[in-house]
């Protein structure tokens, strides 16, 4: 009887420290940097590099800036 | 001497190809190296660069297709794959990267009719179809046609167009309502992509080619103000 609870104890003491060490894992600090763009300059880059100037086309300057503002 | 060579092949293949119409199939083909991300770029171009990208992967999926007889000419991203599929802002990039709206042409009237929706509202942008274009000596094989490279400057921005045409198909259209050449453009080169003819099928027949009606009737340099206004009021908004 006294073996089956000490094991019982062992597992639940396994279990607890996986799921702690788990915990501390998932709440590591990232350096994650997420810079959000600017979106009227990121249409105009988009179309300077994709027909050759601002101006020459305005559905893909449109198209990228609605994407960009998530219209 | 080079116009006149163009003049004398026009004439020996315009008897051949007199009763033809043709549907054309052109494809998207990115430039090696295009949108490529460089340590240098600022964080816009970055996000430009990686966008257009992704979206000309998707633009390759697509067909664009120039349907004409002897006279008139239309062309348009095809029906079928027009559909927007899972991501509808890529899509509607990828459109865009090959190019959108209808486009009609009219080689007896001289015109070129572009139907283009601009934030809900269609229009129809009327255009001339004249050979305003500077054409090049230089000449290379696509497929089987030998094509002669022409230049025009853009009327409302600093880039140039270029295209690629042939005068052994003698009629002035092309994709995209470039046209006005002696002969079918074959190639419209872009700063990082290439939209080029991959399939032509001839037909004895005339084609019926269906005239835009609907929107509201504009010039090219209305087209250019609205357009400038929209990106002028979407910086205001910004700041």
């Amino acid at each position: 009887m006294k073996k089956i609870i000490l094991g019982m104890v062992f597992v639940f003491a396994a279990v607890s420290f996986t799921n702690a060490k788990n915990e501390i894992k998932n709440d590591k600090p990232y350096s994650v940097e997420y810079v959000a763009p600017d979106c009227w300059a990121g249409a105009n880059a988009a179309e300077t590099h994709t027909c050759g100037s601002v101006g020459c086309d305005f559905d893909l300057w449109a198209a990228v800036y609605s994407s960009c503002m998530g219209y | 001497m080079k116009t006149k060579l163009i003049i004398i092949i026009n004439l020996l293949v315009s008897s051949l190809y007199a009763q033809q119409s043709a549907i054309c199939t052109y494809k998207l083909i990115p430039k090696i190296g295009s949108f490529k991300i460089n340590e240098a770029d600022d964080n816009n171009t970055k996000y430009a660069k990686d966008l257009m990208l992704k979206a000309t992967v998707v633009a390759k999926e697509y067909d664009y297709t120039l349907k004409f007889n002897k006279m008139e000419s239309s062309s348009q991203i095809s029906e079928s794959m027009a559909n927007d599929g899972e991501n509808k802002y890529l899509n509607s990039i990828a459109k865009a990267v090959i190019g959108k709206g209808s486009f009609y042409q009219n080689k007896l009237l001289k015109i070129t009719l572009w139907q283009t929706n601009v934030l809900g509202e269609l229009y129809l942008v009327k255009d001339s179809l004249v050979n305003d274009w500077e054409i090049s000596s230089e000449s290379k094989k696509i497929g089987n046609y030998t094509c002669y490279k022409a230049v025009k400057q853009c009327s409302s921005c600093s880039s140039i167009n270029k295209v690629w045409f042939t005068p052994e198909i003698p009629v002035p259209f092309g994709p995209l309502g470039y046209g006005g050449l002696p002969g079918l453009i074959i190639s419209v080169v872009k700063k990082n992509t290439v939209l080029q003819l991959e399939r032509i099928k001839f037909y004895d027949k005339p084609l019926v080619i269906e005239k835009p009606n609907k929107g509201k009737g504009i010039v090219r340099a209305e087209y250019d103000m609205i357009t400038s206004s929209i990106r002028n009021n979407a910086k205001k908004m910004e700041d």
